[in-house]
């Protein structure tokens, strides 16, 4: 089972990002900011994907995945900026910093799905129980 | 809405678009039909219907028969199909095409808003099928029966959500200007697309006949008694060489009378030969 890290300070929105994972057989586990993810990241194996809000207290988004990227093994997980920022400079930013994807919020299980296949980590038959909608 | 209402719907839009409404979609129906009566004058649907049942005008027809239309899509839909394009299908083509007449035809029929024509155009703009393509001229004629629809893939502009539903982010960044939440195609990236109103049942000849035709999640979504004339027409359209494609899964009984499937799971197929 592939194992993805959701950081985003928001409750509600870590409890709909797991929601919606889980449906792709995705195992989840949450951080609150960057350095809860950095630290995170620094104790267990790295995940194969993380979903990156990208303003946070204490350490935000941009600063964790280019903390991130430099460690070791840091460069192996899928990064998908998940926020309300949408400027286009700034996705800009965050795909220079090593983001592979950007979803600007707000966002779907369909918009989720499609960046999972695209950067691999599902591969585009799986059923879920979404496709009943 | 009763079934009599329904029927007449149904109906109306059997003998204008060859499109197939089950029952199941009634109260649907009755939710998208309810913001054209207002916009018409009618207090309700039972009035609206009333008018078209009498001697209706042309354009309150198109209306009503527009929103009854599905106009889903997305950028790069069924990656798969996609895959078979960008790694077989136009190499061959383009290996063909370069000791012939140096031009590449694509259909994109039942293009509604334009996100799989512009997911073509920008596939073959990119690695590696820029340099597959390099010296020939590849046009797509992109072709709808909603002139709605028509006219947003021709502006080429998109919301936040639509750009977000299939088109990855560096190809979103290069391709595209944004404007607050309004994301718009590049100018250039419109060069030999020919969006044009066409309605498939009225099996216009094409001044060149297809190398590839898409066709996704349209014939499927025909009567079944006016799928087999499509297929019959769509197949007069493609070049002996040339690839169909059509949506994942359709329901389309009389495929193989004018078809073998290539990829079936990916839903393309070429002519059958006799």
């Amino acid at each position: 089972m592939k194992r993805c890290l959701v950081v985003d300070d928001s409750h509600v929105v870590r409890k709909v990002l797991c929601r919606i994972l889980a449906e792709f057989q995705l195992e989840c586990d949450e951080a609150e900011n960057g350095l809860i993810a950095y630290e995170y990241c620094e104790k267990n194996a790295m995940p194969d994907v993380i979903f990156l809000d990208w303003n946070m207290p204490v350490m935000n988004g941009l600063e964790f995945i280019e903390k991130i990227r430099s460690m070791e093994g840091g460069t192996g997980p899928v990064v998908i900026f998940c926020t309300t920022e949408n400027d286009m400079g700034l996705i800009g930013r965050g795909v220079q910093a090593g983001a592979n994807e950007y979803i600007m919020k707000p966002f779907d299980s369909r918009i989720i799905r499609t960046k999972l296949i695209q950067t691999g980590i599902i591969p585009a038959n799986l059923k879920t129980g979404f496709d009943v909608i | 809405m009763d079934i009599k209402d329904f029927d007449f719907y149904k109906s109306l839009l059997r003998k204008k678009t060859g499109l197939y409404i089950g029952p199941a979609k009634s109260s649907l129906l009755s939710s998208r039909l309810t913001p054209i009566a207002k916009k018409w004058g009618y207090s309700n649907i039972n009035m609206l219907t009333v008018a078209l049942r009498s001697l209706p005008e042309e354009s309150l027809v198109d209306d009503v028969v527009e929103e009854m239309m599905d106009l889903q899509t997305s950028f790069f839909r069924d990656s798969e199909a996609f895959d078979q394009l960008c790694d077989k299908i136009i190499p061959e083509l383009a290996k063909i095409k370069r000791k012939d007449d140096r031009l590449l035809n694509i259909w994109s029929c039942g293009c509604s808003t334009g996100q799989e024509t512009y997911s073509l155009k920008i596939m073959m703009q990119e690695s590696p099928l820029y340099d597959t393509l390099r010296g020939l001229t590849r046009n797509i004629y992109a072709t709808d029966i909603s002139r709605e629809a028509i006219r947003k893939a021709e502006a080429g502009s998109y919301s936040q959500h639509e750009v977000q539903d299939g088109l990855p982010v560096q190809l979103l960044t290069k391709h595209f200007e944004q404007n607050e939440k309004t994301w718009t195609i590049h100018p250039q990236m419109k060069r030999f697309i020919n969006f044009t109103h066409s309605n498939l049942i009225e099996k216009q000849p094409l001044k060149y006949k297809s190398d590839i035709i898409l066709c996704r999640n349209l014939i499927g979504a025909m009567a079944y008694d006016v799928q087999e004339d499509i297929l019959s027409y769509l197949a007069g359209q493609l070049q002996p060489h040339g690839y169909i494609l059509f949506g994942i899964g359709e329901d389309i009984p009389e495929i193989n009378t004018y078809f073998e499937p290539w990829d079936e799971a990916a839903g393309i197929y070429i002519l059958k030969k006799d």
